[in-house]
């Protein structure tokens, strides 16, 4: 893999904010989160027809990019937090395990786990699972954007809303692709 | 290597770069569903060039840009050595 020492879009905050830190655990390590996805299509990829198979490991590839833009933000929404102001904002039980540590569990302090995911090992109901994984995460980054007034985590959170939607759009082309291969098939 | 904070060069080049990357990435992801689409292969080869050279510059003032098991040229010019292995003593305390 690819180690370059700097992000694919930058991440800025504007102030230590815990409260927001725990709201984004959900897309590092929840259902609809940039692990989930990464994991996801890395794992997809292998069983998917030769046509699509870069679709699902270049976008695997980009979603672990999001992923450390992820623990970036979380990182620096955290770092100078006392554990007062953990507790406060509900993170009490996370300090009790991870100190500052990050770890992939949901919002509500749930681990991540492999039952978040699927391979159908058929292409169309491994494809439009992917589609709707990307829909989910976008609709997740709108409400992160929502909860929060820093317009500095606003503009990252944006980029990567925006990027769910192009992934989107891929694997629909990804799922014509394979419908019209079947299609052209059939002819002979 | 850790960039001097002050260095305002390092935060414009770095900026550069991901804008390249980005460009980069967006094109890879839509050459995999429109192969066909020549002029985006050829944008694609143009910024891939364009990216090399700015990475080159970049490497040549502030050391390696990822983490390699390959040698890498040190920055000061002295010598090959390899990341992680420690067989280039010498070179590998150097600090700029």
């Amino acid at each position: 893999m690819d180690l370059r020492k700097k992000l694919q879009y930058p991440v800025r905050v504007g102030k230590c904010d815990i409260r927001m830190a725990r709201y984004l655990s959900e897309q590092y390590g929840g259902a609809d989160g940039e692990l989930a996805a990464a994991l996801r299509y890395m794992n997809q990829r292998y069983t998917i027809p030769d046509k699509v198979i870069g679709v699902l490991n270049d976008i695997s590839t980009e979603e672990f990019a999001h992923l450390e833009m992820i623990a970036t933000m979380i990182y620096k929404l955290t770092k100078d937090a006392s554990v007062c102001e953990l507790e406060e904002a509900g993170l009490g039980p996370h300090f009790a395990q991870h100190d500052h540590a990050l770890f992939y569990s949901n919002s509500a302090g749930v681990p991540f786990t492999a039952a978040y995911i699927q391979a159908k090992g058929d292409p169309l109901a491994d494809l439009y699972e992917d589609i709707a994984a990307e829909e989910k995460a976008r609709a997740t980054y709108q409400w992160l954007i929502d909860m929060t007034d820093d317009v500095d985590l606003q503009d990252s959170l944006k980029f990567l809303r925006e990027r769910e939607i192009i992934h989107a759009i891929r694997f629909k082309e990804a799922v014509q692709i394979i419908i019209d291969d079947r299609n052209q098939k059939r002819v002979f | 290597m850790e960039a001097n904070p002050c260095d305002q060069r390092y935060y414009e080049l770095l900026e550069q770069l991901q804008t390249l990357d980005f460009a980069l990435v967006e094109l890879n992801l839509y050459l995999n569903t429109h192969p066909d689409d020549l002029r985006s292969i050829e944008q694609f080869n143009q910024l891939t060039q364009e990216r090399t050279k700015l990475a080159n510059q970049f490497q040549e003032l502030y050391g390696p840009l990822q983490i390699l098991a390959e040698p890498i040229r040190n920055v000061r010019g002295n010598g090959i050595r390899r990341l992680g292995l420690g067989r280039c003593k010498k070179s590998a305390t150097v600090r700029n």
